[in-house]
């Protein structure tokens, strides 16, 4: 595909970061992201078993900065790490499904404090996945197996929730990741029931985003979620590889698959180290490492670039949204 | 390292942990509901349906069995027959909460995905089964070097592993990794490589003195041109998977005479002339005979060795003609039959029998939690490494399990799991024995054998189990102090029958 | 001053997961080295030069110290022909010597058979370390493998024992349960024996830490601890011949330096130990250590680490070694390496030929499966 063109819009990819590796330059079985101040972004491994959870600093640019967090359940490591974001004094926040916690560091990654425990009332967590900060400084924080979603300030006081267990509208099923617009409104991905539901702050549904009748923009377990200033929103359809994007009345408009043709700067000085791999390489139908696998988490960036993360390949894949783009007569 | 044990929030984490497994697994109490219970099992139905779990699948608590043994035996050998009628692990899931078990980078990691699916799972005999191929069809990770690759064999296993055997051959000499493990991909028109071959007729299906080298010479050629596809190279971005490939091309399109057929004979001809063998019925047996039933000689020597017991080996034979090889009506036969019901107690238990059967009692376990790759982990240092057995000859069963340090480390594995009173199995069998109205240590020793199987012991055994509980006399529940001796003594006797000789057999 | 027995012992220490030869033994002045590793080098200033061509890491210290007093064989291009590029493989090729099959019975299992036919004394091969490498399987030869000395034997995994009386009273209990019973069955009377037999074994081992003491203090990692472990068995007269242990992981795909580095740090350390804690008992002069890994790494870095490649090194150590270089250094020229890796000079089954026949006494042939080229460092 490498650009997409559909009702008006442009997707043009750009290039991939990453690979795999289980610690220093690459990520592990990745769940999510966040761009932080001065172009730093925060990719959070989630390793396997007692191996590769870490927050690695990388910018754009493919460059490494660094990491911080390893496996543990001391204050400052991560058994099940599933999210992360940043407030606005650049502070990192990190959920860990298994404690129950929210992990606070500073942008270099010196560990604050943390809070959250489990249970069910008010305040309490289980299995806490997406987590968000809205233009007020307070986090949301996707409560998976409660299913729903709180908010709370920035140190764990808690301020509000809403949702239940269920199939209906509203309702929620083991949800997921979250994003929040620029309204201040809630984006969930409602993993168990195959759809992102829109909300209001207070709660109330606003919008649906799932797959027509005839299953048009479909979604299957949907993992990740992210809105562009245009109301544009793009989901990672987890469980079919790909990326779904609807405008802001939850009309389907396309679907990006991965175009990671060229391996990122890091995969290429592996490969040109390993000549049998060279080989290999050319030998092989190589499509199915372009392609999405297991995308689990997207952001989008003022400049309307799209960054997905695929926990599957350790990677990023970066589209372009072009604003000035013209699709040429077709006689190219 | 376990886990749990010093992970802070653990009591937060198991009851995370209950509720990810109950999210995951259908509640079996709604399902015993549903099936309504008839009758009280007597104690004599109760050790059988012991003896058919720890056969069909890998043992399980004392309260599921009870619901098992009250429908009826017969019912609950067609229940594990059709596992597909019971909810299958629900992958997407697993994936969910453990991402890096899909498409694994270490070998511990396929393994504790495995390991997984034995502890959690709702349909035992899909998972033995799948054992049970994986020893006869021993494909193994040192030579593979792709466990997730190997995994998906055992998937295979999973998805035929009880149908037609014929079948599953062609299935299985479309397997990527036994393709690369047995070096088919090597095997050319005009340049035939005869591993697959001969390991075909000699392990996987007729055994020895039941073809000649011509006939392996023969199905080697049938087999050209089965191969695999150009693969895509693992790091730096995980793994691919590998995909079968037929290149008519490098076939040989010759006439070729197999065992008396002649023709111009592909793969799935020689897999129904091989089928059609009574050689194949009778070895088939004996592999189903020594997995399920009792232990037997290794293969090596089955071709001067008759079987322990022929007419066993007759019914099976029988059941295999009258199916035209059909794994699930062979085993129909083979669980009904009085020899297995006879069987009690006739196998050594393999290390994942041993451990998987102890961790569904101890409940240790159950759901999600992190550390499955210690319990794969523990299962190689007992000497059984999941997707990577010794040799296309599978493990040396039986009492080839144990030495002095396999035993030791049994022992201790046992008797650990089963002595930690943390263990919600565990804290069931405590509350069983306080709830009994006497109190006496014979009432400690029977209910413990009872919970732990119901389990019969030998005489020696018995003894000893009963001269540790009468030590400390009856059992008392009044204060604080007296409830933590009391639950220690129940935990102790515990690990004492998990570290005895009698647990050691299946 | 303790005094073993004068059997010779040896000492196995396998390097796990494909130690990289060119950081070890360090070509520092061949350019092919420099124009290969941009990244992923030793800088000039952190090597320890053995002679104008080749130089130690600096990390290694200790291994120099042991080099320049003459009791440290280096085996250059050690490996064999068509070396797989798989750990799994490559380490069944070294464990049970069989390059062209699957291969089940262990080297060093062999070499116990043949210093204890009958099988007597199940402490002859001890493994320290969990379950057991191939090297040591095969049927019929008992072998011991201890985690941890000072916690080894059965029940050691039940939590809460508070008293080694109520460890006595279960051990007991034990023994019991496992002692011969007429009219059992066959099975029933191997596990009745085997398990007396794992009784007996941790029996005669647990003396070992009581009988022992010494002033040198080993380092806290697990290849220092295993060490010590070795000495302590080894001091304890237990009639051991062969110990074997790993350490690792090698395989450093990533970021490379500071782990590479860290290993032969723990390595040098534990290894300088052990030698200095026998020869404070007197009870150095019959051990001898073989250090092996299953391959070396790709010649060119791939950034932050190496692949895997062919050719590897191995150390002989101990007072009866005669010190110095065997074989020689593969060449570094793109145009003499195969798929990019060093081209091996030596093969492995050689260099345990030697250790076998110089030094156990045992005749090589039957358990490397042939004749391979012995060298002059025993």
């Amino acid at each position: 595909m490498l650009t997409t063109v559909a009702a008006g819009r442009v997707f043009d990819y750009s290039h991939c970061i990453g690979m795999y590796s289980q610690s220093g330059q690459g990520f592990w079985t990745p769940q999510d992201f966040v761009l932080g101040k001065d172009g730093r972004v925060y990719v959070l491994s989630r390793g396997v078993e007692q191996l590769g959870q870490r927050v690695s600093k990388i910018n754009l640019d493919s460059e490494f900065q660094g990491q911080f967090g390893s496996f543990g359940g001391e204050e400052g490591r991560f058994i099940w790490p599933r999210s992360i974001d940043v407030d606005q004094d650049g502070r990192v926040y990190v959920s860990d499904e298994y404690t129950n916690r929210i992990s606070v560091f500073d942008a270099e990654g010196a560990f604050r404090y943390h809070w959250g425990r489990y249970g069910d009332d008010d305040g309490l967590l289980s299995g806490p996945s997406g987590i968000a900060f809205d233009s007020n400084n307070n986090l949301w924080v996707v409560d998976s197996l409660n299913h729903r979603v709180q908010c709370f300030r920035q140190q764990g006081p808690f301020i509000s929730k809403f949702g239940t267990q269920g199939s209906g509208d509203g309702e929620l099923e083991m949800p997921w990741g979250l994003c929040i617009d620029n309204n201040q409104d809630i984006y969930v991905a409602d993993w168990g029931n195959n759809r992102v539901q829109k909300f209001s702050p207070d709660g109330k549904l606003l919008v649906i985003f799932e797959g027509t009748s005839d299953g048009v923009g479909s979604l299957k377990g949907p993992s990740g979620v992210a809105v562009d200033s245009e109301g544009d929103v793009y989901v990672t359809d987890w469980g079919n590889h790909r990326v779904q994007i609807y405008d802001a009345s939850g009309r389907f408009i396309t679907t990006l698959v991965g175009d990671a043709q060229e391996p990122s700067p890091w995969t290429q000085t592996y490969i040109d180290a390993n000549p049998e791999i060279i080989k290999a390489r050319r030998r092989a139908n190589m499509e199915p490492e372009w392609r999405f696998r297991r995308p689990v988490a997207v952001n989008v960036d003022a400049n309307f670039r799209i960054i997905v993360l695929e926990s599957a390949r350790h990677r990023l894949q970066i589209y372009n949204k072009l604003k000035d783009y013209e699709e040429h007569s077709l006689n190219l | 390292m376990t886990l749990a044990c010093t992970n802070p929030t653990m009591s937060h984490a198991s009851q995370f942990r209950a509720q990810l497994c109950h999210s995951l697994i259908m509640s079996v109490a709604r399902v015993k509901r549903d099936h309504g219970e008839t009758s009280v099992p007597t104690r004599q139905e109760m050790v059988l349906m012991a003896h058919l779990m720890r056969r069909a699948g890998f043992g399980e608590p004392h309260a599921d069995l009870i619901v098992h043994a009250s429908k009826g035996y017969e019912s609950v050998v067609e229940e594990l027959l059709h596992p597909k009628d019971q909810p299958p692990i629900d992958e997407e899931l697993m994936y969910r909460i453990l991402p890096g078990y899909e498409g694994a980078l270490g070998p511990p990691i396929s393994q504790a995905d495995w390991m997984f699916r034995m502890v959690n799972t709702q349909r035992p005999l899909e998972e033995k089964i799948a054992l049970f191929w994986h020893q006869m069809f021993a494909t193994s990770n040192s030579k593979v070097d792709n466990p997730p690759e190997i995994g998906r064999q055992i998937a295979m296993f999973r998805e035929y592993g009880l149908g037609s055997y014929r079948d599953l051959l062609i299935e299985l000499a479309k397997s990527p990794a036994m393709i690369f493990w047995l070096d088919n991909h090597g095997n050319h028109d005009g340049a035939i490589n005869e591993n697959w071959g001969r390991e075909l007729l000699e392990l996987f299906s007729l055994g020895v003195g039941n073809y000649t080298e011509d006939d392996i010479k023969e199905a080697s050629r049938a087999f050209t041109g089965w191969t695999i596809a150009p693969k895509i190279p693992r790091n730096p971005l995980g793994r691919f998977y590998w995909n079968f490939e037929y290149k008519p091309e490098d076939h040989d399109n010759e006439e070729k005479t197999f065992l008396g057929n002649t023709g111009n004979l592909n793969g799935e001809d020689i897999m129904q002339i091989i089928v059609n063998q009574p050689a194949s019925a009778r070895f088939l047996a004996r592999h189903l005979y020594r997995f399920f039933v009792a232990d037997e000689p290794d293969v090596s020597s089955w071709n001067s060795t008759p079987p322990n017991d022929p007419e066993a080996i007759e019914v099976l034979v029988d059941a295999y003609n009258e199916s035209q090889g059909d794994i699930r009506s062979i085993l129909r036969v083979l669980f009904n039959s009085d020899f297995f019901k006879n069987s009690l107690y006739a196998k050594v238990k393999s290390p994942a029998e041993l451990i998987v059967g102890t961790v569904r009692i101890a409940g240790n376990y159950e759901g999600f939690r992190p550390g499955f790759n210690n319990l794969a982990l523990e299962c190689a240092w007992q000497g059984q490494e999941l997707l990577n057995p010794p040799s296309v000859e599978g493990w040396h069963t039986g009492a080839a399990w144990i030495d002095a340090g396999a035993l030791m480390r049994r022992v201790n594995f046992a008797a650990g799991v089963m002595g930690d009173t943390s263990h919600p199995g565990v804290k069931t069998i405590i509350n069983t024995v306080r709830m009994q109205e006497t109190q006496s240590p014979q009432m400690l020793v029977s209910q413990c054998l009872d919970s732990m199987g119901p389990l019969q012991v030998s005489d020696i055994t018995l003894k000893e189990l009963l001269t540790h509980a009468l030590k400390d006399g009856e059992l008392m529940w009044d204060t604080p102090e007296q409830i933590e001796f009391s639950e220690e003594r129940v935990a102790r006797l515990l690990a004492l029958i998990a570290a005895s000789r009698d647990y050691q057999f299946a | 001053m303790a005094s073993t027995n004068k059997e010779p012992v040896l000492v196995v220490l396998q390097l796990t997961g494909a130690n990289d030869y060119l950081n070890t033994i360090v070509p520092y002045t061949n350019g092919h080295y420099w124009d290969a590793r941009p990244k992923v080098n030793i800088p000039e200033h952190q090597v320890v030069p053995i002679d104008n061509e080749l130089a130690f890491r600096s990390d290694m210290d200790q291994f120099k110290d042991i080099y320049d007093k003459g009791k440290m064989a280096i085996i250059h291009g050690v490996g064999f022909e068509n070396s797989p590029r798989s750990h799994f493989r490559a380490m069944d090729i070294w464990h049970t010597c069989e390059t062209n099959k699957i291969g089940t019975d262990g080297w060093i299992a062999k070499v116990i058979r043949d210093l204890d036919p009958t099988g007597e004394n199940v402490l002859k091969g001890v493994n320290f370390g969990q379950g057991l490498p191939r090297a040591m399987t095969m049927r019929g030869v008992p072998v011991t493998s201890v985690n941890h000395l000072a916690s080894y034997g059965v029940f050691s995994s039940v939590s809460g024992i508070n008293s080694q009386d109520e460890r006595t009273q279960l051990l007991d209990s034990f023994a019991r349960m496992y002692s011969p019973a007429i009219g059992t069955g066959p099975t029933m009377e191997y596990l009745g024996q085997t398990g007396l037999d794992a009784l007996r074994g941790a029996d005669i081992i647990k003396v070992a830490p009581q009988k022992y003491s010494s002033t040198v203090e080993y380092p806290t990692t697990s290849i220092a601890t295993n060490f010590k472990d070795v000495a302590q068995v080894h001091l304890a007269d237990l009639g051991t011949q062969v110990f074997y242990t790993s350490y690792g992981p090698f395989d450093t795909h990533f970021n490379q330096g500071g782990s590479h580095a860290k290993l032969w740090i723990d390595i040098s350390e534990a290894v300088d130990c052990f030698f200095a804690d026998l020869r404070e008992h007197n009870a150095s002069d019959n051990v001898v250590m073989l250090v092996f890994s299953e391959f070396g790494r790709r010649v060119k870095d791939n950034g932050t680490g190496t692949d895997h490649g062919a050719a590897g090194v191995a150390f002989v150590i101990g007072d009866q070694v005669n010190g110095g270089m065997y074989s020689s250094y593969p060449s570094l020229k793109p145009e003499h390496l195969t798929q990019g890796d060093l081209e091996p000079n030596y093969d492995f089954r050689g260099l345990y030929s030697t250790v076998i026949d110089k030094w156990m006494g045992l005749d090589a042939v039957p358990i490397v499966g042939g004749q391979f080229e012995q060298m002059a460092f025993i």
